[in-house]
């Protein structure tokens, strides 16, 4: 008797708690995930690299190929797929 | 739009539905891993293509025209979820409404994805005034995180008061409040905000790097792309709404109208739309549990047909 009523409350448990997973509606929380980490880190590095990136590649020389006509410059914006 | 449906056809015949060239399930292991996939997939084609949608719309446009997107984002974005909510209500037999309420909140917001295809290309630069093309960018772009309120409105009051919420304590006022505080507070407003500050603090520094010539052509080209990539990721971990933050970044980014225009005769940013798009319908055709929609316990096919032909119809 006392084994049945542990196992209908257990139960009850088990069901409250897989409502409580299926809406997560709980307090805001943080979601550190891999995806958002690794989103974060990739979208942060290369945005930052993005705005020293001409330093890098012209003015260090560390790039093998040096590109010239791919500075950015305000006349050739325009007809650069050209 | 055409692309967008063979697409899809195209993930349908590679996946295990026919050719089984394409499985996702034996990629991701089992279906939960499968669909935080999907979620996560969606998501970053989602960031990326409403970040692209905020760069594209003029100066200050969020500013200057508050007045008929406050139209359609409040009372009229209202009435579509009220109305899809009761057809589906009538629709679906035994669904609770406040269940309805939920569903008709997920198919309220319209998809930026699929509107940009009638804003753009020949035959909407033929057929749709510009400044209508331009509302409608913004109003897909801005309704996608505003969906939330009401489709969490529907689920607090199905948590707190429904027949379902087992052992939750206090009634509609908790779930009103937490409403207000959650969702208002920290999702909508904390996700405008933060989006606005990345899009800002993004313009200042590109512009100083720019003027001191530290920047090169691609990574120019790409700089909004992984802006995208850095809000989905930061905003998701916070717990708030990275897909608003995103659309609110963009439009800040371009506030003084310069990488619009400077990025406006390339084909970087429509290129990447186009191979995000693409790659996304494939993998909805593919994971999509298609069976599903014949054999299921919750509405009979016909009816279902019937209840989208008229939601597209009545909204």
């Amino acid at each position: 008797m006392s084994a049945n009523t542990v196992g209908t409350s257990s139960s009850r448990g088990k069901s409250c708690h897989s409502w409580a997973t299926i809406y997560k509606l709980k307090m805001p929380t943080l979601a550190v995930t891999n995806f958002n980490i690794v989103c974060s880190v990739l979208g942060g590095f290369i945005t930052l690299f993005g705005l020293v990136s001409y330093l890098f590649k012209e003015k260090f020389y560390l790039s093998e190929a040096c590109k010239p006509s791919t500075r950015l410059d305000t006349g050739s914006l325009t007809n650069w797929s050209l | 739009m055409v692309s967008l449906v063979i697409s899809l056809l195209a993930g349908v015949t590679f996946s295990p539905h026919a050719t089984n060239f394409v499985k996702p399930l034996d990629y991701t292991g089992s279906q939960a891993n499968l669909n935080s996939a999907t979620l996560y997939f969606s998501r970053l084609v989602l960031g990326v293509q409403l970040v692209l949608a905020g760069v594209q719309l003029p100066s200050r446009y969020l500013q200057k025209e508050w007045k008929p997107l406050a139209l359609l984002l409040g009372p009229i974005m209202a009435c579509m979820w009220v109305a899809s909510s009761l057809l589906i209500y009538a629709m679906v037999p035994r669904l609770p409404f406040l269940h309805a309420l939920a569903v008709g909140a997920c198919v309220t917001p319209t998809d930026p994805v699929l509107s940009n295809s009638i804003v753009k290309g020949k035959f909407a630069d033929k057929n749709v005034p510009k400044d209508l093309q331009k509302i409608i960018v913004a109003e897909s772009g801005a309704n996608d995180g505003l969906g939330y309120p009401y489709l969490f409105l529907a689920l607090y009051l199905i948590k707190y008061t429904g027949e379902g919420g087992l052992g939750q304590e206090g009634g509609v006022r908790t779930a009103i409040g937490l409403w207000f505080g959650e969702t208002w507070g920290y999702t909508i407003i904390l996700s405008i905000v933060y989006g606005a500050a990345v899009g800002w603090i993004a313009k200042e520094l590109l512009h100083w790097a720019e003027e001191n010539k530290f920047v090169d052509r691609e990574s120019f080209l790409v700089f909004a792309i992984t802006l995208a990539l850095f809000i989905v990721g930061t905003c998701g971990m916070i717990g708030s709404d990275d897909v608003l933050a995103c659309f609110i970044a963009g439009n800040t980014f371009t506030w003084d109208d310069w990488f619009r225009l400077e990025t406006l005769d390339d084909s970087l940013q429509p290129t990447i739309d186009m191979l995000l798009n693409l790659s996304v319908f494939i993998w909805f055709g593919a994971i999509c549990p298609w069976s599903l929609f014949a054999h299921n316990s919750v509405i009979p096919i016909y009816r279902l047909i019937f209840l989208g032909v008229l939601i597209l119809l009545l909204r």
